[in-house]
Formats: C-alpha cells, structure tokens, sequence
C-alpha cells in the first residue's frame, strides 16, 4: 500500500478522506495548507499527495509547482470545489497543468478510489 | 394529425402567445438581467464554494458508512441513501446556480454548426436512455455554415431540452431532433420573434410525452419553475437555455398539443459567407 498526503483547509474533508483512503490500506499524512504540506513532504516524502486548490499560506498551485520540481515529485491529485472569485472549473483547469488527475468538489467515495488507483498506477 | 398539418403553414396559437410574452422579456434582460446576473454570479461563486466544500465529508462519510456499515446492519441502508441522494440533489443546485450566474461570462467562438451538432450529440447519448430512440435529421445546406456561440453552452442547451424530453418520454419513445438552414423571416412573422433577417440554424427537438400544460407555457423559461416531482430537477434548466441562446442572438420558443409532446424550436444566427473569409479577402470585398 502507499503513502499518501492529504492538504486541505479544511478539516472534515481531510478526515473523510484519511478514513476512506486509510480503510484501504494506505498510510495517511494531513496537512492544514500549502506551506505545512511541502515542509511535511520534503521531511518524509509521500508516493502520492492529494491537494485542495484554494488554501491560505501556500495555495494548491503553489504547493504542485514546487512538488513537480523535485527531483522525484509524487503523484498528485487537485480537488478544488472553486472560491469566490474563482469558479472550481477555472481552479482545475490551471492545476491540470501540474496535477495527473483533477477532481471537482463534492466527489463521491468511488472517484477518489478510482482517481487514487489510476494515480498510483500511472 | 390534423393539427400536424395545419402547424406546417402558420405557429400555433400557444406559440404565438409565448412570442409576445418572451418578447416582453427580451427588452429587459439587456439591463436589468445582465445586471441581476451579475451581482447573483459574485455571490453564487462565493456559495458554490462553501457549499461544495461542506458537502464533500457528508457525501464522503455517508458512502464510506455505507459500503462498510451496511454490510453488518443493512437496516441503516434506506436512511443513507437519502443523504446520499439529497447531497447530490444539493450538488445538482449548486451546479445549476453557478451555471445561471455565469451565463454572462461565456466567451463565444465560431463552430461549423453541424460538426458542433454533432460533437454534442455524440457526447449526450450517454445521457439518454436506451429505450429512448433519438432520431436525427440534418439539412445539407447546413454544411460549411458556422455559429458564433459557447462550445460548453451548446453541449448543456441541447443536454438540457434532450433531458426534460426523455423525462417526458418515460421508459420507451422516440425523440426527433431537425436541424435546418432557415431565414425565419420567410417561415414566421419575424418582426414577433425579433431575429434577424439573416439565415439561421434551426433545431426543432421534438417528443411525444405528456407535453406543457398552456397555462405553463409562459413560465417555462422561469429560474425556478419547474413542475417535475422533488429531487428530480431544480428548475433551472430552461432558465439556463434561454439566457444563453439569448446571448447569441438566438431565440427559443416552446409549444406544446395538449398531451401529444412538446417541442422546442431553436434559431441561431449563421454567420454571414464574409466573416468567414481570410481577413484581406474580406477587405477586397468591402
């Protein structure tokens, strides 16, 4: 099973995600925004990193830049369900440049257990 | 079949009262429309967002309980399946309140009017039940002719009648959808109907359902009208269609025979032979 990092603001869609992913077997690591998540990473680096677009700090955009210039960047997943001045389209399409798979808020159990799948895979 | 005839020759009554009425309201959605939509897109987007965000872990949560709860307690598989179906429903409304609140942000392009057609038929069929037969016919004189519109916003006007038809239709009918060249300047009183005198792509979708009630007629095309049961449309479907082929100079009118289907007629502008020359060849022809 893998390692994977969940980055969102918010905390109950990084706790329904830790208990969907965890229950499947992976081993899971939360951070609160972009900036807590890279420092998280580049201490213990993850196979795949599962990001939420719009966050303080460090933003979704900014976190896949600096991940994607790694040497070894992970496998990385952008959800994003938009902002106020932002539509969750416009946000996604801008993190289709970095990301392997983008995904709109709400997403059901099985697109995020697919979307890992496929991520993980590729 | 008699009522069929008669319609080749001149509109039905219905449909010229809804002209009149959707004239009525063509005049104010240039100001007070565009300006109401504005202000609702600043705070729809806003919305949207936490929303979508609070329904992620509830839509989450409820799935992952019930993929693992109900294996040992199947009696809780009922009361998870209305929360999982209301947060899609609440999902839909979100969706369907960001599409209204963006209809003035659509950037429009030129699109060869069949091959667009075509495209957006090729990606509803999936939305169309198999026992719905959709039966198409495309006018050759369409060929090479292009429409200035929104890709996206073409896909979800031809998505949206196509759905409400197949509603209508119940488990098993046919669907008929017409694409012509017309100047509808030469078919209908076109001074009612405010379209130019110009060629246009016509798409007549046709389905033989329980039609539109007369007295509805007139409120179809209404954000929030909607006369199907709880849950399965939020009434914003019409509203969406009509504000985006207004925006490109089209009109869509509904008429309906009672309890004999619905049809819904939708002209958009051809672009002129000129506009679509290299750019020197058009200076040559001025």
């Amino acid at each position: 099973m893998s390692k994977i990092l969940i980055v969102d603001d918010m905390t109950g869609i990084r706790r329904s995600l830790s208990v969907i992913l965890s229950g499947c077997g992976h081993e899971i690591v939360e951070a609160e925004n972009g900036m807590v998540a890279y420092t998280k990473f580049t201490e213990h680096p993850t196979d795949l990193v599962i990001t939420d677009i719009l966050m303080p700090e460090l933003d979704g955009i900014g976190l896949l830049t600096k991940l994607k210039k790694l040497d070894t960047p992970p496998k990385m997943i952008a959800i994003s369900g938009g902002g106020n001045k932002v539509t969750a389209e416009n946000a996604l399409e801008l993190a289709e440049s970095y990301a392997d798979i983008v995904i709109k808020k709400p997403f059901q159990r099985e697109d995020i257990l697919n979307a890992v799948q496929t991520a993980l895979a590729s | 079949m008699h009522k069929n005839k008669a319609r080749m020759h001149a509109p039905p009554l219905v449909t010229h009262v809804n002209h009149m009425q959707l004239q009525g309201r063509t005049m104010c959605i240039d100001k007070e429309e565009k300006q109401r939509l504005a202000a609702l897109g600043t705070m729809a987007g806003g919305i949207a967002h936490e929303i979508n965000n609070a329904l992620t872990p509830i839509l989450l949560f409820s799935e992952d309980f019930k993929a693992k709860l109900c294996k040992t307690h199947p009696e809780y598989e009922d009361i998870l399946d209305v929360i999982i179906n209301y947060t899609l429903y609440a999902r839909d409304i979100v969706d369907d309140i960001s599409l209204y609140s963006r209809q003035v942000q659509r950037e429009k392009e030129d699109y060869l009017a069949l091959e667009l057609l075509s495209q957006t038929l090729e990606l509803v069929k999936a939305s169309i039940p198999n026992q719905i037969e959709l039966s198409t016919a495309f006018d050759s004189n369409l060929r090479g002719k292009m429409i200035n519109v929104n890709k996206t916003g073409f896909i979800q006007v031809i998505l949206n009648i196509l759905t409400n038809a197949c509603q209508a239709t119940g488990e098993k009918g046919i669907i008929n959808l017409r694409a012509t060249l017309e100047n509808p300047h030469r078919k209908y009183s076109a001074k009612t109907l405010e379209l130019a005198d110009t060629d246009h792509l016509k798409i007549v979708i046709k389905d033989r359902g329980h039609g539109i009630a007369a007295e509805h007629l007139n409120l179809i095309f209404d954000p929030f009208f909607t006369t199907k049961n709880e849950g399965e449309g939020t009434g914003l479907g019409l509203s969406v269609v009509y504000g985006l082929i207004k925006q490109w100079q089209g009109e869509v009118i509904a008429d309906s025979d009672g309890k004999a289907g619905a049809r819904f007629t939708i002209w958009i502008p051809l672009k002129n032979e000129a506009e679509h020359l290299p750019a020197p060849l058009k200076k040559d022809i001025v």
